[in-house]
């Protein structure tokens, strides 16, 4: 039995097989020229194999179905990797008008609204993704993440406590709630948070971070002893020197003196929350790649 | 109007976006890995995980790992806060390797070569005995079949809770490395961010080619333990890429999209290395003269002005007219990137060779970047090291002279301007491969002789 175009080019899209799938589709636009699934199916799998005229096809998908909310979701995932951002914006709008309960095409149309500079409408979509899909930890990530881009640090912490308590073991969640709470100027509980992420973050070359995130949190505490009890903790562990200069200041705060000379309080903060962006971005990164 | 299979569902956890970590902008992950894990609005190279980077560099499907029975050992039962077996276990559930490199043979289009990958997500892309022994195994892979051999590395160092069973890889890499160049095979080192300690003071920088990418850091301290050491800012670039560029002690950093071109190109130069009979491109033009009474005679100085003439073709030029697929190499892997001296990898004809020569320019401030064509040490070291790679490879090598002589300074004489220009003149007669010069423009003095000593010196007219 011959398979019909459409299945066979969903079957190798599936297996991300896309030049297969885009010619399987383009097979059956010959007989079908206005059919709108073979339209999206070769829109997408040109989006894939980073083809100029995937938008084309998918523009042409909406012409001829404008009901569609995944053809126009797929519109608007193809303007994304064009970087169209506005018109990204518009076809996910179309799609969440059309079904109002796509999680997904809410997320995308927050992210491009705030790309395109409109954090407030982004910040609306995607807590209405949240609400739509309340365990959707992709949702609620980006939700974090654009709180904190837009600045608003209680929102934000909100966010991350909710991802943490959705899964206990989520590292870059508690590094969240940890920094947001020193961000908010709560030090015991950012010194908890810092505490459990040293004991789920299992990578040994970032254990280091979670001790400077408690020494820092005792230094706003000015709970000098306790500061030096884990600055001595962490220079143990810390065979690249990162906390030398920490542990000067420290020591110059509890006995007065140092036997090198102590760093100020500003480059100190500059220090660590240099090293709290460095435990950031490897976590970050090991997301994408 | 619609056929009535659906297009296929997509999970909301499937939407994902990455805030940059150098310009903050919100990345579209598909934009970003279409991208090569390049952020498409500031150009930062976001670090890849050993698959990924794999998929980048070599033929699809042509990686054939050999690394599966090589297992981390615990020789110390070690424990800090948490017992060393603990930590491997967690490593190796994040990642799905046993160890924290792999090694195989493969492809990049189409020429065979061994590659062993260090995988940072590994604690740390640390060096303990398994990684060693990876390193190790891929380097006699290479050997028995005789191919070149590509290194990708990202580590910090030695792994430390192996005490100094991981120490001794440094040794063990080093030595593996060593019968390689013994034996005349090509390794290729490229060390990407972040590449330190053990593993940078061992087999990642022992290569033929040292190559990375933009932004890398390299080094053998950690910049906090210098700074922490010495108690001075580090200045804005230290130990990136393009400080060790410009420091001499990497060949080439190239941006991602090119790195595999740029390894496909070198693995092609090397195929047919050594292979000398025919391939040479038809000779054209005037024939050359070897009886004086055929000169013309000019007036001296007005020769003189013409060799020194600014608008008079350049090294860089005369090897774009005659030579193809040039590929610079930079550095004396010493101290410094002396632009003075330029030289690569060349197509003339079908023959691979070395052109190197002295470059100047013809602006003032390209004359002014090119020292006008006054080498320092680290030239004539540059120029030295590119010839011992053409008679490791038995390449024939081609140069180009035209210099003022050698620079006329302190820094030349602190670092041993007379011991550069001896050592060059006395290897450079003795190489076991053809060498050819062309006097371009002017050659001065001992500056001049360096690259100028060996079986054919020709000169252009009014040079």
């Amino acid at each position: 039995m011959i398979e019909a175009p459409a299945d066979a080019a969903k079957s190798f899209f599936d297996a991300g097989e896309f030049e297969q799938s885009r010619e399987a589709a383009l097979r059956g636009l010959a007989d079908q020229p206005d059919d709108a699934n073979l339209l999206r199916l070769v829109g997408r799998a040109s989006a894939e194999l980073t083809l100029p005229d995937a938008t084309t096809y998918l523009e042409r998908a909406v012409e001829i179905d404008p009901q569609s909310a995944d053809a126009w979701r797929d519109l608007g995932d193809a303007l994304l990797y064009e970087n169209r951002l506005r018109d990204a914006t518009n076809a996910f709008r179309q799609a969440v008008e059309l079904r109002p309960d796509d999680v997904a095409s809410l997320v995308q149309l927050a992210h491009a609204a705030y790309a395109a500079g409109d954090p407030e409408e982004a910040i609306s979509h995607i807590r209405q993704a949240v609400g739509r899909d309340p365990n959707s930890h992709g949702a609620r990530r980006a939700l974090l993440a654009i709180y904190r881009a837009a600045g608003r640090d209680d929102d934000a912490l909100a966010a991350a406590e909710e991802l943490v308590e959705s899964d206990p073991t989520d590292a870059l969640a508690v590094l969240e709630v940890a920094e947001l709470y020193l961000l908010l100027d709560h030090p015991v509980d950012a010194s908890a948070a810092f505490a459990r992420l040293r004991k789920i973050d299992d990578d040994p070359e970032h254990e280091i971070y979670a001790y400077h995130g408690m020494i820092e949190a005792e230094i706003r505490r000015q709970r000098w002893r306790r500061a030096l009890d884990l600055t001595i903790e962490a220079t143990r562990i810390d065979r690249l020197g990162r906390t030398t200069d920490l542990l000067a200041y420290v020591v110059a705060q509890v006995f007065g003196t140092s036997d090198r000379p102590a760093p100020s309080r500003e480059e100190i903060d500059r220090e660590l929350a240099s090293s709290r962006a460095e435990h950031r971005r490897l976590h970050e990164e090991s997301l994408v790649f | 109007m619609s056929s009535e299979v659906a297009a296929p569902p997509r999970p909301a956890q499937d939407v994902q976006w990455t805030k940059c970590p150098s310009c903050d902008a919100f990345v579209y992950h598909k934009r970003l890995k279409r991208n090569l894990g390049v952020c498409p609005e500031c150009n930062y190279h976001f670090r890849l995980g050993v698959r990924e980077r794999l998929a980048q560099l070599l033929d699809e499907g042509s990686f054939e790992d050999l690394s599966a029975s090589i297992e981390p050992v615990d020789p110390l039962s070690f424990a800090d806060s948490k017992p060393y077996s603990e930590r491997l276990a967690a490593a190796q559930k994040k990642t799905g390797n046993r160890e924290g490199a792999l090694y195989g043979a493969a492809t990049i289009d189409g020429n065979p070569l061994v590659v062993v990958i260090m995988d940072f997500a590994f604690i740390g892309g640390s060096m303990g005995s398994g990684v060693g022994e990876a390193i190790t195994r891929a380097a006699e892979l290479a050997l028995e079949r005789r191919l070149p051999l590509l290194s990708i590395s990202a580590s910090g160092g030695a792994r430390m809770q192996e005490g100094c069973v991981s120490l001794m890889q440094l040794a063990k890499t080093s030595q593996a490395v060593a019968r390689l160049h013994e034996e005349g095979l090509l390794f290729i080192s490229l060390l990407v961010d972040p590449t330190y300690g053990g593993v940078s003071a061992s087999f990642a920088t022992l290569g033929d080619l040292l190559m990375s990418e933009p932004g890398s850091y390299i080094g053998f301290a950690g910049p906090k333990v210098i700074e922490q050491t010495i108690r001075q800012k580090l200045p804005d670039g230290f130990q990136t890429a393009e400080f060790l560029l410009d420091h001499g002690q990497l060949d080439l950093v190239e941006p991602r999209e090119n790195l595999r071109n740029t390894l496909r190109k070198i693995l092609a130069f090397h195929a047919d290395a050594g292979q000398r009979d025919g391939g040479l491109p038809e000779a054209s033009g005037a024939t050359p003269i070897n009886d004086p009474a055929q000169l013309g005679e000019g007036e001296p100085w007005e020769i003189v002005q013409l060799a020194r003439h600014i608008e008079r073709p350049n090294t860089l030029e005369y090897i774009s007219y005659v030579f193809d697929d040039f590929q610079e190499l930079a550095g004396d892997r010493l101290f410094d990137q002396d632009a003075a001296i330029v030289g690569g990898l060349a197509k003339l004809g079908e023959v691979t060779v070395m052109v190197l020569g002295h470059q100047k320019g013809h602006t003032t401030s390209e004359m002014m970047e090119r020292n006008f064509g006054m080498p320092n040490p680290e030239g004539y070291r540059k120029g030295l090291r590119l010839m011992r790679y053409a008679a490791k490879f038995g390449l024939p090598v081609v140069t180009l002279v035209d210099t003022p002589g050698a620079y006329p300074g302190i820094g030349a004489e602190e670092r041993g301007q007379s011991i550069a220009i001896g050592t060059s003149i006395m290897e450079m007669l003795r190489f076991p491969v053809p060498i050819v010069t062309v006097v371009t423009g002017e050659g001065g003095s001992g500056g001049g002789l360096v690259l100028a000593v060996r079986d054919g010196v020709l000169m252009m007219e009014n040079s």
